[in-house]
């Protein structure tokens, strides 16, 4: 096992690529949840039920 | 008559089944004993003794004749692993038993769902610098998103040879939340840090539509964005949606708990037909749980630092406590009940549970959503 060689293998840029990738788009799909959230609190409010 | 004829489990019994015996008996006592996960590592546990006995017929043995008797946990495997099936109907259940209006309360705490995966990235790092092939490295960075249905079904499209280390490192670690994350949260924080006090609006309703809406808009977008991430969102919000909708109340308790306990019997004991002492015993496993640790301990580190990065930005009064920060991960509601604890032993008035349950949820879509991610980028690099 050689860390310093596996650092420097392609893998190991590979992996930095996914990892650049992953944690931009998991920040991107709850950042869209975000405002779909939002958004939809916003558009169909809670309103209490009125008695029968 | 021969010794290995007479008693051939004996006679071919050798270190390494023992080995995996003690491991099955020491997941048993976890689960009794400590009350760890006790549902996955009781059933894991004993799988673990049952196919670590030398021809044990669980598993598909040949027999003298050189005919081939298949073996039931191999069925199993087949029918449920193999397909993803059992983890894609644990989500049904998990998503029934989710209860997404907290997240309503303070939406941006659902950040923390992505912050808080950092370390499933970190760990895939450290994997692929320590010898793993990419894919590997990638399942084995699952293990952080601290969410076993996922763990299997990444693990399984890429690195199926792992699958019992890494479920096992997984739902072990999971147990072991309490243990974990306080004290990387003290490295990372001031005590005046840990006492700052959140404003949620705990009275805050949320709509029956909102709630219906919800699981079918995520859906469509999920699909759209990674549809790789499609079965694993979908289930859950499937699940979540025979619980929101109102109509289907025999539906949603079933799905809470008949069909989670059945699946989880299977499941369980499924998963320990990969355990067999050829497979598991060797270094390979042993770093696997190491790299295991590596990735709770960056996702928790994740969630807190990004707290505090968002709070150079808040203006004092609605700064976010940065322990709330580490419930970004999917140990549900694990994760937000130590983060309480740990806010009331600071300050006895401070109650952090709403705010931690919020941004837990949000670990539990986040945790998905890296699933599908991982599952949509590696095969595209590797």
């Amino acid at each position: 096992m050689n860390i310093l060689e596996n650092i420097q293998s392609a893998d190991f840029q590979k992996g930095l690529e996914i990892t650049g990738l992953g944690l931009a788009g998991v920040f991107i799909f709850m950042a869209v949840f975000l405002a779909i959230i939002v958004g939809v609190d916003k558009l169909f409010p809670y309103k209490p039920e009125k008695a029968a | 008559m021969d010794f290995e004829v007479l008693v051939p489990a004996i006679a071919f019994m050798t270190w390494k089944h023992l080995v995996m015996i003690a491991v099955g008996l020491t997941l048993i006592w976890l689960a009794i004993k400590k009350g760890y996960e006790p549902t996955l590592l009781l059933p894991i546990g004993f799988g673990a003794i049952l196919v670590n006995i030398p021809f044990t017929a669980a598993l598909t043995q040949t027999d003298p004749a050189g005919n081939v008797v298949v073996g039931a946990l191999d069925v199993l495997r087949n029918a449920g692993i193999s397909t993803e099936l059992f983890p894609l109907l644990i989500f049904v259940a998990i998503g029934a038993m989710i209860d997404f209006s907290p997240m309503f309360q303070k939406p941006t705490l659902l950040l923390f769902g992505a912050a808080a995966q950092l370390g499933i990235f970190i760990t895939m790092l450290l994997a692929v610098a320590v010898g793993f092939s990419l894919p590997e490295a990638a399942s084995i960075g699952i293990i952080g998103a601290a969410d076993g249905p996922t763990s299997i079904i990444v693990s399984q499209q890429l690195a199926p040879q792992l699958l019992g280390p890494i479920t096992v490192a997984a739902y072990s670690y999971m147990s072991l939340v309490p243990l974990i994350q306080p004290p990387v949260i003290r490295a990372l924080t001031s005590k005046k840090e840990r006492m700052i006090r959140m404003k949620t609006d705990a009275n805050k309703k949320v709509s029956r539509t909102t709630l219906i809406l919800f699981p079918i808009i995520i859906t469509v977008l999920a699909g759209i964005i990674a549809p790789s991430s499609l079965a694993l969102i979908g289930f859950l919000m499937f699940g979540n949606l025979i619980r929101e909708c109102g109509v289907l109340n025999s539906l949603s308790q079933t799905a809470q708990k008949e069909l989670a306990n059945l699946v989880t019997i299977l499941l369980g004991i499924t998963i320990a037909s990969t355990m067999t002492a050829n497979e598991f015993v060797n270094v390979e496993t042993l770093m696997i749980l190491g790299l295991g640790v590596f990735a709770f301990v960056f996702d928790t580190a994740g969630g807190v630092l990004f707290a505090k990065f968002l709070n150079l930005f808040y203006k004092e009064g609605n700064k976010i406590n940065p322990m709330v920060g580490a419930c970004g991960i999917s140990a549900f509601p694990m994760s937000a009940r130590v983060i309480h604890g740990m806010g009331l032993k600071e300050d006895p008035n401070n109650y952090l549970l709403m705010p931690a349950i919020s941004s837990n949820v949000g670990g539990q879509i986040g945790s998905v959503i890296v699933g599908g991610l991982i599952l949509m980028l590696v095969p595209l690099f590797a």
